[in-house]
């Protein structure tokens, strides 16, 4: 059972590898921060499966605090005053 | 019996994340790949976690999975809708 | 008076949800200053809340929550199906979707929810008109449904109620 796990979390890190592909190529800034808010909630689920894999329950901790950052990514990248004149 | 039932929902949640993944390289503009993001890449981290707490076997962390799945699907559907606004205005303003 | 009982059994409810949140994320350690700190929550939340307190409704709530799990799965299976498909059906369109929802925490979550329903995404509010983007044609009964379960949770009659 925990090879499944480890499995899953190195495919969900290729996943996370291959979303960089879209913030290199963007064409835009809110492609970019897409890949950015995609690789965030990869980033949740890869914690999920270590905290278990791991035996190490703060993990879980880890991923709450990354999923209430998430939502500040957004929120900063609409609020910032040079985004949008220059793209 | 437990062991097989969340190996499904682990192998489906990490299939909903290839899909994500795939639906944001592939895609053709922000708003589509918005829907690929925000739906897909929930519906997976759902499942897995799932997958998980039936692994754990203790009620307060798939509680905590939970509280977890709840705080990013609404991160990223407000998320979503600020970036489509967002681009939605900056295209407005180009023409 | 109706709404002093009303605000008394509100902060007693938020009262109980902090100590519970705390428990959750603490495992129980160092519970008596939770319990505190819960009670001078609940106390302040009681006395500052601003405006008529929202009563909640449990049976609405669970089926607003049932339809959302629902939902958000369903939408998660649409789009991967069209991310996965060699030919990618998607035949995108905007609509423009009156509300008829009232409060703002309705008309707030009414916006989180569209977007997570199969094919829908909202984009922008005008005064009480949504714009939505949509993966294919023919969304708008979905986007109803969730929106009269949504009434129900704030006790919101509508219109074009049926049933």
């Amino acid at each position: 059972m925990t090879a499944l796990l480890t499995v899953a979390a190195v495919i969900l890190l290729k996943l996370f590898a291959l979303g960089l592909i879209r913030i290199y190529q963007g064409p835009s800034e809110s492609d970019r921060i897409l890949a950015v808010q995609l690789s965030g909630t990869t980033t949740v689920g890869i914690l999920v499966l270590l905290s278990h894999v791991l035996a190490m329950p703060a993990l879980i901790y880890v991923a709450l605090l990354f999923v209430l950052f998430a939502a500040l990514i957004g929120v900063a990248f609409v609020r910032h005053p040079g985004i949008g004149s220059s793209s | 019996m437990t062991d097989w039932i969340s190996s499904m929902f682990i192998i489906a949640g990490v299939g909903f994340f290839l899909a994500g993944t795939v639906g944001l390289l592939r895609f053709p503009d922000v708003f589509t790949r918005l829907h690929a993001l925000t739906k897909a890449d929930n519906t997976g981290l759902g499942l897995l976690g799932v997958g998980v707490a039936l692994q754990g076997q203790s009620f307060r962390l798939a509680v905590l999975i939970a509280l977890i799945w709840f705080l990013a699907v609404t991160a990223s559907s407000i998320a979503c809708h600020l970036v489509a606004r967002h681009n939605l205005h900056s295209e407005e303003g180009e023409r | 008076m109706a709404d002093y009982a009303q605000r008394i059994s509100w902060g007693a409810a938020l009262v109980l949800g902090l100590f519970l949140v705390w428990l959750l994320l603490s495992g129980g350690r160092g519970w008596p200053y939770a319990l505190l700190g819960a009670i001078a929550g609940g106390a302040l939340g009681a006395w500052l809340a601003p405006g008529r307190l929202y009563r909640p409704r449990p049976i609405a709530m669970a089926r607003f929550i049932a339809l959302f799990v629902i939902k958000s799965l369903v939408g998660g299976v649409d789009v991967a199906w069209r991310a996965m498909h060699p030919s990618m059906p998607l035949e995108q369109t905007w609509i423009d979707y009156p509300m008829s929802l009232k409060t703002p925490a309705g008309q707030a979550i009414f916006m989180i929810t569209i977007s997570l329903t199969p094919g829908t995404l909202c984009a922008d509010l005008q005064g009480s008109t949504l714009r939505v983007h949509t993966l294919a044609s023919g969304m708008e009964p979905g986007l109803k449904q969730v929106e009269r379960a949504i009434a129900g949770l704030f006790g919101e009659e509508q219109a074009g109620w049926v049933g």
